[in-house]
């Protein structure tokens, strides 16, 4: 609305400038070249004051109009009465001229009518000549004579009084009649052929144009207007003070002959409301859209006591404003119903009807108001409910913040909101968005609350998304708009709370996705809002993906979770960009989305769809419709050297030819990979992608048996499939995966985050030591302990000051200092993050290679397998897949050959253990097996095999260290030796002395946790129990379901460490997993709990 | 009792593959089908207890995110989309849950997928359920 009226301002400034600025020229050129003939130039003069007196009348400027309208009956004097240009007329027009500038100027800047009092001299002046050269006052006695400025004049420094003209007033008898005021301006002068684009709002008195009511100059009334906020009959087209003037003129009228013939706003604009200036059509439209729009409510809702009345009312309002601009059809289709009074519905209906086509035909562009129950609502008016529901929106989200303050809403309000709405919202039987009013009721404040807020709007939205296009006219709010704006609101908030709970790994499943899924879906709105239309689709893609693992109750994996935070990453940067009033950068978006529509490709480890698509050259009805199980079976086809077929098939009104296709297809002769739905014509026909060992003219062959007419089952073209390249393939294995980055690169970056992770540790470290020491205590200790307490009071006092501001500041840097330790830890996660990838991306491929390699030998062979959720770093996963492959190779080719094959992976703190058991009764010796033993036992590992009894099959046992760990440790000490115990391993941590000698004469000791019961001790070192009675610390850890107490010295403090694989004789230490660099730079043995927990189950 | 299911698919032999999976199932029931979104729409009346409907999105006369338009006003039903152009993540499947879709799945081996039950039956399965006890 405020962009509306500033628009028509600064239109009415520049406009007014323009007539005032061909005012002034035409008036110098009259003045300096005093043309014999001056046709031409007072043409443009009247045409330069109609134009401004017309703008001003249109904007309520009472005052200035008054001024132009005199000056325009001044030059209508000269142009059509034959009264000869005077200097004096001159004069007195350059006067008005600068004084109607200063008014523009004033009136655009306060966008309000200027005060009447310092234009009365000016008023007067051209009053007087006007009646004095139309022969209504006397001419003047003396050409010199000055008339007497009025006092309010002093205020106009600009108007001097005039100099009368020289030349005689012509003769009363040829002067022509006066021009009266209020005669209807078409009538006044002749009309130029084109008149200026603003120069409109003079057109004939419609027939009920003498009724109108008095024209409010304000700006209130016209803002109503724009605003639909008022009834139309106090338009602010309605006429000014002529109408006032009225009666006396039209004795005025009926005493003159009628005026010369002058086209009419009618000719000019034909009556059509297309060829107006375009901003009047604008408005002309909005109140037409805003009458048909209170019409069609009225009809929907009859009521013979009040709906009569009040559709006149819109329509005399309309009919009015029509007359104003002389739009003969619009005033033709409304007249004969509001001279008819009251009307009844039917009436109205066809009333209605006539408008809404009249509206079609003059406002083709703009936004046709909806026919009343033109949604699916059997006849009910579905913009009524819109346009009642507007009236609700400020109090619904009023209700919003109330519930999510600290005082919400009682009860008893939010049920009445809830029922106005549902009362709107009923008829229509929309049954989801009255749930969703129910749920505004009942919401819980906070969150829950904003849920429901949302849920109520995306129904609307629901409903918005049925309606006929254009239902909502500018004055009716659409709900996408509210929602839009909502959600934008918030938007910020929206993507820190959407951070915290993709940081938040404990939450999985149920629990986890409901939040989710409502922040990504205010983001979407959010997004929609800024037309950011990819990030949209983005977001919906995101819920897609993480919805599928919601059924599971699974944690999403790191994949898309990685995936989420990169998506709010970059969305805090586009909303960033967009509040600065910044272009956002938005190619990383779509780079996202392409990775979205590729995820589950990746995540499964297999084939793209792309690459297939790629490699067979598929048409485009093939695009994007690959599943991976599709893709899968395209790769593992591709690999067995199949020939691919498109084949054509119209099935569905032939069920024999459907059922024998279809037996045909998964009788294992052909193999379907995938099918698309082609329309052709009324047909519905399906594409059906087959791969197969038969050569084209085998494949014809047997289509023609299927369907010897060839008319519903055909070939459409036989593919070729193309040499698998980098860019477009994998591994001929199907075992390779395909991730973004490099794992050497991410691994380098994990390298520095953790140098500089230590680096600060070491510094955070010694802040800790010196902001816990109290400094002030410290020095005043030293300097008793060195005899000088005798310390004067007043040096005593500052010392006491500046240590205690020293002290201050340390601990500021020493919070900073944490809070830097703790984003490093976070990066130092993140990075790890980056590199992990779930077991399934090594096992699914692994399933695919080993049926692959069975057929390749003539056998069949399955995988199942347990541990696909398990994470694990990528240089392990590669490490695993050469480790597994080489196995099931051995045993696929073993004389006895393998048919089945279940694999279990389970991580522990430094080491994943995996189990490989088969059916192969063949025995597990290779010498490819035994280089696998030693290259494992080499690096701390381990693989042993075990044969099944009675030749069942083979287990192979295998423990493959971790190449990166990166630990929650707490750093303990034991004698001069730092140990790392990770913190997943602890249970608690207790000083006891309930210590029970299990053997006498041994250090072999149970500690007694009361009702927790006894657990062995084991020292990591060379340890002595304490005395009977003297208490010792010492910290519970456990693993694979065995507690364990580890005596130790002393707990230096909880840390993230870099575990560092022993190697060489160094692999051989007992309990032990790995070095550690510790903050303080020195080097921190890392506990192998789960080794201990075997050592002690053993035992 | 079993949940009663609508499903809509142009694709006369999915119908088919549908219904034996849903017959497989004992807390599921076909109470109706259609070959289209306008067929469905005409049908919603008389299903005025439909727990699901299982929508497939490529068909004639009105396709399923049409229909899902309007269905979503008409009907508690929850709708989930069986297609093979809802590939996760893709901007048919986005489509969908902007329309609201209360379920995605895809279907294995395109448009008419034989292997339903084998390749989906478990995941079509566990998402059925959830969506009519949600």
């Amino acid at each position: 609305m405020t962009d509306e009226m500033d628009e028509i301002w600064a239109l009415y400034a520049d406009d007014g400038a323009q007539a005032l600025d061909a005012m002034e020229t035409t008036l110098a050129e009259l003045e300096e070249d005093a043309p014999e003939d001056t046709k031409a130039q007072i043409g443009a003069l009247f045409r330069a004051v109609h134009t401004f007196k017309g703008n001003s009348r249109v904007l309520g400027l009472a005052n200035v109009e008054r001024v132009a309208h005199l000056a325009e009956d001044l030059i209508g004097l000269v142009r059509d009465e034959g009264v000869p240009l005077s200097p004096e007329i001159i004069d007195l027009l350059v006067r008005t001229g600068d004084t109607l500038r200063g008014m523009l100027e004033e009136t655009a800047d306060t966008q309000a009518d200027v005060s009447p009092e310092p234009s009365e001299g000016l008023k007067a002046d051209l009053q007087a000549l006007i009646d004095r050269l139309t022969g209504k006052a006397p001419e003047p006695e003396a050409p010199e004579a000055k008339a007497p400025a009025p006092k309010a004049e002093a205020k106009n420094p600009p108007e001097a009084a005039p100099d009368l003209p020289a030349q005689k007033a012509p003769e009363k008898a040829e002067a022509p009649e006066p021009v009266a005021e209020a005669t209807p301006e078409p009538q006044e002068a002749p009309k130029p052929e084109a008149e200026p684009a603003m120069d409109i709002p003079e057109p004939p008195q419609p027939p009920k144009a003498a009724k109108a009511p008095a024209f409010d100059p304000g700006l209130a009334g016209l803002l109503d207007q724009l605003d639909g906020g008022s009834d139309f009959d106090e338009s602010f087209f309605e006429d000014d003070d002529d109408s006032a003037e009225a009666p006396a003129d039209a004795e005025d009228e009926d005493a003159t002959p009628p005026p010369p013939k002058v086209a009419t706003v009618a000719e000019v604009t034909e009556g059509k409301l297309q060829t107006i200036d375009p901003m009047y059509q604008k408005i002309f439209a909005d109140m037409a859209a805003d009458t048909i729009g209170k019409i069609a409510a009225l009809v929907a809702d009859w009521s013979e006591a009040d709906s009569p009345a009040a559709a006149h009312k819109a329509t005399d309002g309309l009919c009015y404003a029509a007359g104003q601009m002389s739009l003969s059809d619009w005033i033709g289709a409304m007249q004969g119903y509001v001279d008819a009074g009251t009307n009844g519905k039917d009436a109205t209906e066809t009333l209605l009807a006539d408008l809404r086509v009249l509206y079609q035909e003059s406002v083709p562009n703009e936004d046709i108001p909806p026919d009343a129950g033109t949604a699916d609502a059997d006849g009910s008016d579905i913009t009524s409910m819109f346009a009642a529901l507007a009236d609700l929106y400020p109090e619904i989200a009023e209700q919003g913040m109330a519930m999510r303050s600290d005082t919400p809403r009682e009860d008893a309000a939010r049920r009445d909101l809830s029922s106005r709405i549902r009362r709107l919202v009923d008829p229509f039987g929309f049954v989801r968005l009255l749930d969703a009013v129910e749920d505004l009721a009942t919401a819980t404040p906070g969150s829950a609350y904003q849920t429901a807020e949302l849920c109520l709007y995306e129904e609307l939205l629901g409903v918005e998304r049925t309606v006929p296009k254009g239902t909502f006219s500018q004055d009716l709010i659409a709900p996408s708009k509210i929602l839009g704006a909502w959600c934008s609101d918030r938007v910020f908030d929206t993507l820190q709370a959407l951070r915290a709970g993709l940081d938040d790994r404990s939450r999985a499943g149920k629990d986890w996705f409901p939040d989710f899924e409502t922040l990504m879906r205010q983001v979407h709105h959010a997004c929609l809002n800024f037309k950011i239309d990819t990030a949209s689709q983005l977001t919906m893609s995101l819920i897609d993906l993480f919805s599928r693992i919601r059924i599971d109750n699974q944690t999403p994996d790191v994949i898309l979770l990685q995936m989420g935070r990169g998506f709010v990453d970059t969305m805090e940067l586009v909303f960033d960009a967009l509040d600065q009033g910044d272009t956002p950068d938005t190619s990383r978006i779509e780079q996202m989305f392409e990775e979205a529509t590729n995820v589950c490709f990746v995540a499964s480890g297999m084939v793209s769809a792309k690459s297939i698509e790629t490699r067979l050259g598929l048409p485009p009805e093939f695009h994007r419709v690959m599943s991976p199980e599709s893709a899968k079976s395209a790769h593992v086809a591709i690999e067995e050297g199949l020939h691919f077929y498109v084949l054509r098939a119209d099935l569905n009104d032939h069920d024999a030819l459907a059922q024998g296709f279809f037996e045909w297809i998964t009788s294992g002769l052909v193999q379907m990979i995938t099918n698309v739905t082609v329309f052709l014509d009324n047909a519905t026909l399906f594409d059906f992608l087959v791969a197969s060992s038969f050569e084209e003219d085998r494949m014809m062959e047997r289509l023609t048996m299927l369907d010897p007419s060839g008319r519903n089952l055909s070939m459409v073209r036989a593919l070729e499939v193309k040499n698998a390249t980098d860019a477009e393939t994998q591994d001929p294995d199907g075992m390779e995966f395909s991730l973004s980055g490099d794992a050497s690169d991410s691994l380098a970056l994990l390298e520095a985050v953790g140098a500089i992770s230590a680096s600060h540790a070491l510094v955070d470290h010694e802040l800790e030591q010196l902001s816990s020491v109290d400094v002030v205590r410290d020095i005043f200790d030293a300097l008793r302990d060195a005899g000088m307490d005798n310390l004067d009071g007043k040096l005593r006092g500052l010392l006491r000051d500046r240590l205690e501001s020293y002290g201050a500041r340390i601990q500021e840097i020493s919070e900073a200092s944490a809070q830097l330790s703790s984003e490093l830890s976070h990066l130092q996660q993140q990075s790890m993050a980056q590199r992990s990838r779930p077991a399934e991306v090594l096992l699914r491929p692994l399933k695919a290679y080993v049926s692959t390699h069975a057929k390749k030998r003539g056998n069949e062979a399955s995988v199942t397998y347990v541990g696909g959720d398990v994470v694990l770093d990528q240089l392990l996963i590669e490490e695993l897949r050469d480790l597994l492959k080489t196995i099931v190779t051995l045993r696929l080719d073993a004389v006895h050959a393998a048919t089945r094959f279940h694999i279990s992976i389970e991580a522990e703190s430094d080491h994943v253990r995996l189990e490989v058991t088969d059916n192969s009764p063949s025995t597990a010796e290779d010498p490819r097996l035994d280089g696998l033993r030693i290259d494992l036992k080499r690096r701390n590992g381990d693989m042993r095999s075990v044969a099944l009894p009675a030749g069942a099959g083979t287990r192979f046992h295998l423990r493959v260290p971790q190449h990166l760990i990166v630990l929650d440790g707490m750093v303990v000490r034991i004698g001069r030796i730092r140990y790392v115990l990770p913190i997943d391993a602890i249970q608690r941590i207790l000083e006891s002395d309930r210590l029970l000698p299990v053997t006498a004469g041994t250090t072999v000791c149970m500690l007694n946790l009361g009702e927790d019961g006894l657990i062995p001790v084991h020292p990591l070192t060379t340890w002595s129990p304490p005395e009977k009675g003297q208490a010792h610390l010492y910290v519970i850890v456990a693993s694979s379901g065995r507690r364990m107490a580890i005596p130790v010295d002393e707990l230096l403090g909880q840390q993230l460490v870099k575990l560092r694989q022993l190697q060489g004789v160094l692999a051989s230490v007992k309990d032990m997993s790995g070095i550690a660099v510790l903050s303080g730079g020195e080097v921190g043995m890392v506990v192998a709990v789960s080794a201990i927990a075997s050592a002690v189950r053993a035992a | 009792m079993a949940y009663k299911v609508m499903v809509v698919d142009d694709a006369a032999m999915m119908r088919l593959y549908i219904s034996s999976f849903l017959n497989a199932r004992k807390d599921f029931k076909l109470v109706a089908q259609a070959a289209n979104g306008q067929e469905a729409l005409d049908k919603l009346p008389d299903h005025p207890d439909l727990d699901l409907i299982l929508l497939d999105i490529e068909m004639p006369v009105m396709d399923g995110l049409e229909f899902l338009r309007h269905a979503k006003l008409k009907t508690r039903a929850k709708i989930c989309m069986l297609s093979s152009v809802t590939v996760q993540g893709s901007p048919l499947a986005a489509k969908a849950r902007e329309l609201g879709a209360d379920g995605v799945v895809s279907k294995p081996s395109g448009t008419v997928s034989h292997d339903l039950e084998e390749k989906t039956g478990d995941e079509l399965t566990r998402v059925m359920r959830a969506l009519v006890n949600a």
